[in-house]
């Protein structure tokens, strides 16, 4: 009996179904669309390529070294917004587009990345370690967190370091008697 | 099985299974005599695919084990690797991965509802099921910002915090869903086309059902209080007046009534979960620092008991790991239950254990010369096994 009454009150009211292509879909306040990137924001570290899940989000050299292209493939994206959580500048964001149709497959894949990156070549090897940006951006946060006493001093080591490449920072690290490996 | 039943195979790929399995029923006119079902068809290779992921890219591999429970498999997840790492998630983050789990149990048990009406041949129930399905999904919407997949569990705690706005247009959505769900439900009691086709199918009194395996709801149905919120609080259950649904006849329709009375009790406990939620503020997640060691944890999900197993060499990703989803207890369990049946009661039956294939899915290593099981080897062995 309980049945009937529904019946007869989806005869009369109208169905749940939307007026969807002509109306845009409502989406919830914290709906994860692609996301998208700020290019004055970003500084570079590329935190998010290394903790996509899915591989959509991605770094590529292009020109031998000199271009650095980050990519976010939204056939890949699975808006999980892990990149958007890591990101230390904020400078990835979830955008409001829900509908992913495209023509092409290469569409599907944010262009609007490509950052150049300028990178800081190592003063012994010349090998490119990582932008200036990223670089800066651990300088000040350094300054802001360490306590007054030892500032002045970390910076200093610190400048002295940034300018080498890994290979290199672990040859000086030995000589300075810093190594990881002595407490080892 | 006996010389003068007739073979009936059913799938691998079958217009009615949603998923691929073989069921092998060797029946004598309408009746089953005998019934053996073979998985391995849709195996992804997700527990090997987890050893060569850091642990936080796992908890959105975990996700999308399961589509209708991926809440289960992310929350369960992470408690094994908060179990292995020695940390607890804050109140707060608590809170909120019960309320998402809550919810998810209402969408799952209200879609097995309408599918199990649907295979019944009762449609109305069905379409009414899947409408009513909608509120929660507007609530889980709200909450988390889709409707499935919500990626909110991680390490920890909790990713990202819930406005008290967003909390409160999710209960409005959930107080509509109160009213329609005891109309559900004494639709069902009222029924006779659900009545008759299910009532009596695979009835399973109390001492069976433990003997042959039975996990999560369909254990419950049967009077059996098995419920890990209830045996191994990982979640504080306790404080939001909790307490698991029992059955008593054991048979497909006290299986679909045990769900739908879940589904009420969910709710509330969702409720409950919103008010307490309103009213605490704390942080959401806990500093924690990656180690050796194993974790273990067993987890409610909609369809019964998960467990995941892992273990860690101290590097940024599991070295191994295990899974184990409701739907391989619960399947074993149902086809001992087959013989007896008619044919046309063997989807009923099946359907009333609210099936996963896909999730349950293992490697076994067969002889391509005489199909012959060689090994069921851990998959950690598979990349060095050697015949």
């Amino acid at each position: 009996m309980k049945l009937l009454k529904e019946i007869l009150r989806a005869l009369t009211r109208p169905p749940v179904t939307t007026q969807y292509p002509a109306k845009p879909a409502s989406l919830p306040p914290s709906f994860r669309g692609p996301p998208d990137f700020d290019d004055a924001r970003c500084i570079r570290c590329f935190a998010c390529s290394s903790v996509c899940p899915t591989g959509a989000c991605y770094v590529q050299d292009i020109s031998d070294g000199e271009r650095t292209v980050l990519i976010i493939d939204y056939t890949r994206c699975i808006s999980c917004g892990r990149c958007v959580t890591i990101c230390p500048t904020d400078a990835l964001h979830h955008t409001r587009e829900y509908s992913l149709l495209a023509s092409r497959k290469t569409l599907y894949t944010l262009s609007s990345t490509e950052v150049d990156v300028r990178f800081i070549r190592c003063t012994e090897c010349n090998q490119p370690i990582t932008d200036v940006s990223h670089i800066r951006f651990i300088a000040d946060r350094l300054s802001e967190n360490l306590p007054e006493e030892v500032r002045d001093r970390a910076l200093e080591d610190f400048k002295r370091f940034s300018s080498l490449c890994p290979a290199c920072r672990t040859k000086l690290a030995r000589k300075l008697g810093t190594s990881p490996e002595k407490w080892c | 099985m006996t010389r003068s039943a007739a073979l009936l195979p059913i799938g691998p790929y079958h217009p009615a299974f949603i998923e691929g399995e073989f069921l092998r029923l060797w029946v004598r006119g309408e009746r089953v005599v005998g019934a053996e079902i073979k998985l391995g068809y849709n195996h992804r290779g997700i527990m090997k695919l987890m050893e060569q992921r850091t642990f936080h890219q796992n908890i959105f591999l975990a996700e999308r084990v399961c589509g209708i429970c991926n809440t289960a498999h992310a929350i369960c997840y992470c408690t094994a690797v908060e179990r292995l790492l020695g940390i607890s998630p804050p109140h707060r983050a608590q809170l909120l991965r019960i309320l998402l789990a809550e919810l998810e149990r209402i969408h799952s048990h209200l879609l097995l509802i309408g599918l199990v009406a649907d295979l019944a041949g009762f449609r109305t129930l069905f379409m009414y099921a899947w409408k009513i399905r909608e509120h929660v999904l507007d609530a889980i919407e709200r909450i988390t910002g889709s409707r499935r997949h919500s990626g909110m569990v991680t390490i920890g705690g909790v990713s990202r915090p819930v406005p008290g706005k967003d909390l409160a247009s999710a209960r409005r959505s959930l107080l509509v869903l109160a009213k329609e769900l005891p109309k559900l439900l004494s639709i069902m009691r009222e029924s006779t086309t659900l009545k008759r086709r299910c009532r009596g199918v695979t009835e399973v009194d109390k001492q069976t059902a433990r003997k042959i395996g039975f996990v999560g709801p369909n254990a419950r149905a049967s009077g059996l209080k098995l419920d890990v919120r209830a045996a191994e609080p990982y979640l504080p259950y306790a404080e939001l007046d909790w307490k698991p649904v029992l059955g008593e006849f054991g048979d497909s329709f006290e299986r679909l009534i045990v769900r739908a009375r879940e589904a009420y009790q969910s709710l509330r406990t969702a409720l409950i979960c919103i008010k307490q939620l309103l009213s605490e503020s704390g942080p959401l997640t806990v500093e924690y620092q990656l180690r050796a060691g194993e974790g273990i944890a067993r987890v409610e999900a909609p369809r019964g008991e998960l467990v995941y197993y892992l273990a860690a060499e101290s590097t940024a990703h599991p070295s191994f790991v295990r899974i184990r989803t409701p739907t391989m207890l619960n399947l074993s369990a149902i086809v001992q239950l087959l013989p007896g049946l008619r044919v046309a009661d063997v989807p009923i039956a099946i359907g009333s254990i609210d099936p996963c294939m896909t999730c349950c899915d293992r490697v076994t290593v067969l002889s391509a010369q005489s199909a012959a099981v060689l090994a069921r080897i851990p998959l950690r062995a598979l990349t060095t096994w050697k015949p």
